[in-house]
């Protein structure tokens, strides 16, 4: 079994960038060997070509939890189930996005099983850093997304499927 | 779709547009009153997050702008920082540099004519029910685009955001045998690319011709990206340190992204404008037939025609990959250091063909080393005027068809120009507001089939309308 770990967002935009920040946090400590861990960055279809090559996906992205029965606090950590996610409808290339990748990978049957980590910004605006509460919150994001990324799935992650 | 107040209707959320900004078609009496593109969503100031910055790390923030087009504004960002210290590059260090751009525009372009441009002739809604119809076509796109993908790995250490591309040359040099694997894919790509060209010569594009001024670099007798100097169908050259005297930007009331005027005109930017410029006799054999086949210079003022004109660029460029690589092959890979850069104050100026046109990096930097000021032009802000003013032109003449076609040629007008709007800005819903008569039907390929994506709400703290990872 081989699995990647796999942060996505953009590192300009705040807190849109924490998944980038978890694994460059992760990739720095030691990892189980069938482990691999990638900034994804915004690379929208690209992704796939990261993805394809390992059986398990675990992304981590920014998600905003918002409105889904009240506020969510910042820094907090959910499974998202990929159905229900918003795929953006393309304008551009640039529209194309993870929700794209995985969809692609639906209709081209794979073996591979994806979950997503989201977790919800308290800001995403132009910056270089996290916002403080995503600072303050960022040891308990990397020791839940840790734990979910060395763990067995016994294959019951949300596949694209779902 | 929902009421003003004023009587008058708007249609939001139209198909494979996702929004920030609208088209709005303001028609009383049968007749256009006003065409308007409006972009309304906040700037990202990328600009101010240069300034304070240790310029050689300008490169690597810069890449982050964009997933599609990292190599593109790398590689501004690095000849503006080259340029304000006075380096040169190594020739390996250009050639290198020269098949990765090569190689983002091929996936950039890719992408644009098989995942966007390809739904809206076969009438598809998006990609994924057209992967089902066709399967062969989206196969042969993603092998085309994970070839691209690859080159930029070889190159560039990963295919997403590179980050070997620095000041002064390369952090690590691909090995011989590394590049004499992507020349041994040479015959697979040429041959899904021959099949590019083949698909595309069965479309016909609407025919809207206009007169416009493009602007693209220009070098003598070579289909220009890397460097040249920016030249006008209609008038003279300009030297790209130069740029602010030929390209003005100025707000738009109703829009939060810029407009440009090359010396008070409206241009274009792109493929077709490169295309327009360098001319047939520079492209390669193979890419000089697909244009030939596609009845590329017939088209060359008829914006629909960029699409065909990204075409002809990827038979072109793929060329140039291989034959650049053999080039570096022939002349020994050499594992070359990046040459220092000198701790010193200085301007340059960064300019490059992109995928959607030429992109303007220019730093001032002060004596140790830190970015004083940045300006960035990027190619969309340069088209956003042009595609409002190809509206104006075009709706009329199209104000008889019913509304759902009026709504697919402009969108298809506007996606022709390949908008990179993370880049600028953020786009679009198209708006109609028809002062007399209020009939109109939301769009029939409104909300795709198959995947029951449901949109989690924006964030009430505003600025980006951000949901579950929406990355692109």
């Amino acid at each position: 079994m081989t699995r990647l770990l796999l942060g996505v967002g953009n590192i300009l935009m705040g807190d849109d960038g924490v998944g980038v920040h978890v694994a460059r946090a992760l990739k720095a400590e030691e990892n189980p060997p069938f482990l691999a861990i990638e900034d994804g960055g915004t690379g929208g279809i690209s992704l796939i070509d990261l993805i394809e090559p390992f059986d398990e996906i675990l992304v981590v992205d920014a998600a905003n939890m918002n409105g889904q029965g009240g506020g969510c606090p910042a820094g907090r950590i959910a499974e998202i189930r990929p159905a229900m996610l918003c795929a953006r409808r393309a304008w551009s290339g640039h529209d194309h996005g993870l929700v794209d990748a995985l969809k692609l990978l639906e209709i081209f049957p794979s073996k591979h099983v994806v979950r997503i980590l989201g977790v919800q910004p308290a800001s995403v605006s132009p910056s270089l850093t996290l916002s403080p509460e995503l600072q303050a919150a960022f040891p308990a994001i990397l020791t839940t997304v840790r734990e979910e990324a060395v763990r067995p799935w016994n294959m019951k992650g949300v596949t694209c499927h779902d | 779709m929902h009421d003003h107040p004023d009587g008058t209707l708007t249609v939001e959320h139209v198909a494979r547009v996702e929004g920030h900004g609208n088209i709005v078609i303001n028609v009383r009496d049968g007749r256009v009153e006003d065409v308007r593109l409006e972009i309304v969503e906040s700037p990202r100031f990328f600009e101010s997050m240069l300034v304070g910055q240790d310029a050689v790390v300008a490169p690597e923030l810069t890449s982050r702008i964009c997933g599609i087009c990292s190599v593109g504004h790398t590689t501004a960002s690095i000849k503006a920082v080259e340029a304000a210290f006075g380096m040169e590059p190594s020739v390996q260090t250009l050639l290198l540099r020269r098949v990765i751009l090569d190689a983002e525009i091929i996936q950039s372009h890719i992408l644009h004519v098989y995942f966007l441009v390809a739904p809206d002739v076969f009438r598809s809604p998006s990609v994924f029910p057209l992967a089902g119809s066709h399967p062969d076509i989206v196969k042969r796109a993603l092998r085309l685009k994970k070839f691209a993908n690859r080159i930029m790995a070889v190159i560039g250490g990963r295919h997403i955001h590179p980050v070997a591309l620095k000041v002064g040359g390369f952090s690590a040099v691909p090995s011989d045998a590394d590049l004499r694997d992507l020349a041994r894919e040479a015959e697979d790509v040429k041959r899904d690319i021959d099949e590019t060209v083949e698909l595309f010569r069965t479309i016909r594009f609407p025919e809207f011709h206009r007169n416009t001024e493009y602007l693209a670099l220009k070098r003598h007798n070579q289909y220009a990206f890397y460097d040249g100097d920016i030249t006008s169908n209609l008038d003279g050259g300009t030297n790209p340190d130069q740029y602010l005297q030929r390209i003005k930007e100025s707000v738009v009331a109703y829009s939060t992204a810029k407009h440009a005027r090359s010396n008070g005109r409206v241009f274009a930017v792109g493929a077709l404008a490169r295309y327009a410029l360098n001319g047939r006799e520079t492209l390669s054999d193979r890419a000089a037939r697909a244009a030939a086949a596609l009845e590329l210079e017939r088209m060359k003022d008829n914006p629909f025609a960029n699409n065909l004109a990204q075409v002809v660029e990827c038979v072109h460029l793929c060329d140039d990959v291989f034959q650049t690589i053999d080039t570096i092959l022939a002349r020994g890979v050499r594992q070359e250091r990046p040459v220092p850069a000198p701790e010193r104050a200085g301007r340059g100026v960064g300019s490059v063909e992109v995928p959607r046109g030429t992109l303007y990096h220019e730093y001032e930097i002060d004596k140790h080393g830190h970015i004083l000021r940045a300006n960035c032009i990027i190619p969309t802000g340069q088209n956003l005027a042009r595609m409002e003013q190809d509206l104006r032109e075009m709706v009329p003449g199209i104000l008889d068809l019913p509304r759902d076609e009026i709504r697919l040629r402009c969108e298809m007008l506007v996606r022709a120009y390949d908008p990179c709007i993370s880049c600028s800005t953020h786009m679009l819903d198209v708006s109609f507001i028809d002062i007399n008569e209020i009939k109109t039907t939301s769009s029939p390929l409104e909300g795709e089939a198959g995947w029951g994506v449901t949109p989690l709400p924006a964030s009430p703290s505003g600025g980006e309308d951000k949901t579950a990872a929406t990355s692109s």
